[in-house]
């Protein structure tokens, strides 16, 4: 049984240590909140294209993000249905309009997709819906997700309660039919879907030979990015290219994080959250650390004295630094935990913690103390066995 | 004749020692402080060798460079001019390697204790035997019966801001000799204990001394352990004053209290010039004195035979504790014999400008009474 010198002067004053581990733990905690935001934009900003079923997508050019996201020809999707290794091709059509909220008569501007009853360009089961219902003229299901500005009879979400209200959609008369859950993402904060003959009608220039996104199935055995080159190839045939992106599901994916979290401060906001935190934590460790080698000079010479070794000393102090950052990572990832499902219940933003995200703060947090642990070190150089007598 | 007590073989070993018998050997010495103007000597030409197994008191004013010397010999500071032998390793120059080495064969007791707040007292001692690579189970009753020993039986699992001075003191002894070093350099250890105590450490360190040669340099004021010092050095100014046998000194004192010329010299006026004897050794066939030389020595035979030739013939044989040379320390005369060494013959001599140094700065009777009368005020 050796004497764990490390960690005996950690427990040694047990209310010094709270306080520091409760300093640390901030700060991780901090990291934790940052990272949890910036995941749960990534969910968001990725949510819609993780419910669509498609393979490559086709989209314009003049694309921007969701709500913005130009139209093309319907041509070029027929096009790609005939190509070798297409199985099939569906479309969506996006539109903004203005909701009347039903409540206080106040307008909103919606998130519309328009789509075919009979050929729902969703994943099975992602948005959970028999969209028979919209075969009826003048319908819309409308999304629980949406902001409570929509107006919701409960005041808070659209609810059964909600089912066969009248309200206004481009300012003509539209009844809920039914709801769905998918959340819109990070442009609009409500959304819709209504059949795109219902679409038609509402929003002008939804017209169906220009839609906004070409959803393209490929048959088993062939692959994506394969089939994006044939369809890239044809499309330049016909001179449309141009106008037209054919892009993987997984690029579709990565084009959407660049733009939320590289072109927009969201990501470099987050990034230097964690950034400040960790900062802030390694400044917390490193006085508490530095603080603790300086008060207790005289034992690391009387070590010296004995004939320790520096090494021993230095490994001491980092012990010291890796208890910390055990000791204020585990009340720490509990209390993110918590805040987790508060900020998920308050904010409607889902933040969810996963193994990988908790492994990468308790590297960092490691790596906090480890740095400050060997900033620390330094002042250990200061024992000097000659001073004892 | 010399005291049957008196083991003459012992005195001059312990007054010429080898060199392998040698635990410390300090020569010729210096140490300042400071650096350019400000830059300030503190030891001035040190000298001092410490056999094996003894015990060495070193006393003197505070500022006198005690502790610098100690700190030396613990390789605590590194030795700028001057040879310092520890152990037998030479400490000028001396790398880290070899200077951890050499620490972990010391064991450091310091006046201020020095000890881990975070540890209790049986855990502090075991910072030491665990360095020593000692087992836990080898090493637990050792350090239990050990601080049992110092009277701390009550108290081995209570931290040092739960314990009293003495207490944390007798726990940084505890942790200074449990692992058996080979030299102890320890400052004021008695200060803080009371008489009972303070005589359990030093009869542990004349144990550790006898029983496995272990040697003590202990700095105190502390004059209740002086009796169990073997050799008293005395500091002043940056220098050794006086460094003292004391049993060489004693035995010293008895041979010299014989002989009429000593008559009337204070106790501490033979002591000092017992001091100042200094050893010769002769072989067989060796002239010592000649007739007719003029002669400024007294000897004492310590050991061996001599044959004493006036005029060429063998007037008389001295052996072990028989002195010549006596009138010389008074007058010049020329030597009224011839003395040959017939055997390997140790003398100690005293040459007659020391002696009449002593005599002269030496205080009369009636001063004496005065200085011991004007120390009780």
């Amino acid at each position: 049984m050796r004497i764990n010198l490390a960690l005996l002067n950690i427990l040694n004053d047990p209310r010094k240590t709270a306080l520091s581990v409760a300093g640390i733990g901030i700060a991780i905690l901090l990291i934790f909140m940052q990272l949890g935001f910036r995941g749960a934009i990534e969910n968001t900003a990725t949510n819609i294209y993780g419910k669509l079923d498609f393979d490559i997508l086709l989209r314009s050019a003049d694309y921007l993000h969701f709500m913005d996201c130009g139209k093309i020809d319907r041509d070029a999707l027929d096009q790609a249905a005939a190509m070798k290794g297409v199985q099939s091709v569906n479309f969506l059509n996006v539109s903004v309009a203005n909701w009347r909220n039903p409540q206080s008569g106040t307008t909103r501007g919606m998130l519309v997709m328009g789509i075919e009853p009979d050929e729902s360009p969703f994943k099975d089961r992602a948005v959970d819906r028999d969209f028979d219902l919209l075969k009826n003229d003048s319908v819309l299901l409308v999304d629980q997700r949406s902001h409570p500005e929509f107006g919701p009879a409960n005041g808070q979400k659209f609810s059964h309660q909600d089912i066969g209200r009248i309200s206004e959609l481009g300012g003509k008369r539209v009844r809920i039919a039914g709801l769905f859950s998918m959340g819109a993402g990070l442009a609009a904060n409500g959304a819709a879907i209504m059949s795109q003959v219902a679409l038609e009608r509402n929003v002008p220039g939804s017209h169906k030979s220009r839609v906004s996104f070409g959803l393209v199935k490929i048959s088993p055995g062939h692959s994506p990015a394969e089939v994006a080159l044939r369809i890239r190839d044809r499309l330049r045939i016909s001179h449309t290219q141009t106008s037209v992106q054919i892009l993987t599901r997984p690029t579709v994916v990565q084009q959407e994080l660049d733009r939320w979290l590289g072109e927009t401060p969201i990501g470099f906001i987050f990034t230097l959250g964690v950034l400040i935190a960790f900062v802030v934590g390694a400044a917390i460790v490193y006085m508490v650390l530095g603080n603790d080698v300086a008060n207790r000079l005289h034992e690391y010479a009387t070590l010296r004295a004995m004939g320790y070794s520096n090494t021993y000393m230095g490994i001491t102090v980092l012990k010291q630094a890796g208890f910390l950052a055990l000791f204020s990572f585990v009340p720490a990832i509990v209390l993110a935990l918590a805040l987790y499902w508060l900020t998920g219940v308050a904010a409607n933003l889902t933040m969810e913690m996963n193994t990988t995200r908790a492994g990468f703060v308790l590297l960092m947090t490691l790596g906090m103390c480890g740095i400050s642990g060997v900033l620390a070190m330094r002042k250990l150089w200061k024992a000097e066995p000659a001073e004892l007598f | 004749m010399i005291n049957e007590d008196i083991d003459i073989d012992q005195l001059i070993a312990a007054w010429a020692p080898q060199p392998h018998e040698l635990s410390v050997n300090v020569d010729g010495v210096n140490h300042s402080y400071g650096e350019g103007d400000l830059r300030k000597q503190v030891l001035f030409n040190n000298r001092l060798k410490i056999r094996r197994g003894e015990i060495v008191i070193m006393t003197g004013p505070s500022g006198s460079g005690k502790t610098t010397l100690l700190t030396l010999i613990g390789t605590l500071r590194s030795v700028q001019e001057g040879s310092l032998k520890v152990l037998g390793t030479e400490l000028k120059g001396i790398n880290a390697r070899a200077t951890t080495d050499l620490r972990k064969r010391t064991g450091f007791i310091f006046q201020a204790h020095n000890l881990f707040e975070s540890l209790s007292a049986f855990q502090n001692v075991g910072m030491s035997t665990e360095l020593m690579g000692m087992k836990h189970t080898h090493a637990k009753p050792k350090i239990e019966a050990t601080l049992q020993r110092l009277g701390l039986g009550q108290r081995i699992h209570y931290k040092p801001k739960s314990l009293s001075g003495g207490q944390k003191q007798r726990v940084a002894i505890a942790r200074g000799i449990i692992h058996q070093p080979d030299l102890i350099l320890a400052d004021e250890p008695t200060a803080a204990l009371d008489a009972g105590s303070g005589r359990e450490v030093v009869t542990i360190f004349q144990e550790m001394a006898r029983e496995h040669g272990c040697t003590i340099l202990i700095v105190t004021h502390d004059n209740r352990i002086l009796d169990v010092a073997d050799r008293i050095v005395n500091m002043v100014d940056g220098s050794i004053h006086s460094n003292v046998l004391v049993q060489w000194n004693s035995a010293m004192c008895q041979i010299l209290n014989d002989f009429p010329v000593f008559r009337g010299l204070t106790p501490s006026a033979i002591s000092q010039v017992a001091d100042m004897m200094e050893l010769k050794r002769y072989s067989p066939g060796a002239q010592i004195i000649r007739q007719g030389a003029i002669g400024d020595e007294f000897f004492v035979i310590g050991k061996g035979v001599v044959d004493v030739i006036v005029d060429g013939e063998t007037v008389n044989t001295l052996v072990d504790g028989a002195f010549f040379g006596e009138v010389s320390l008074i007058k010049e005369q020329p030597r009224n014999a011839t003395v040959i060494a017939k055997s390997d013959v140790s003398c100690f001599v005293l040459s007659k400008d020391e002696f009449q140094a002593v005599v002269e700065s030496n205080s009369t009777f009636e001063e004496e009474l005065r200085k011991a009368i004007f120390m009780r005020q």
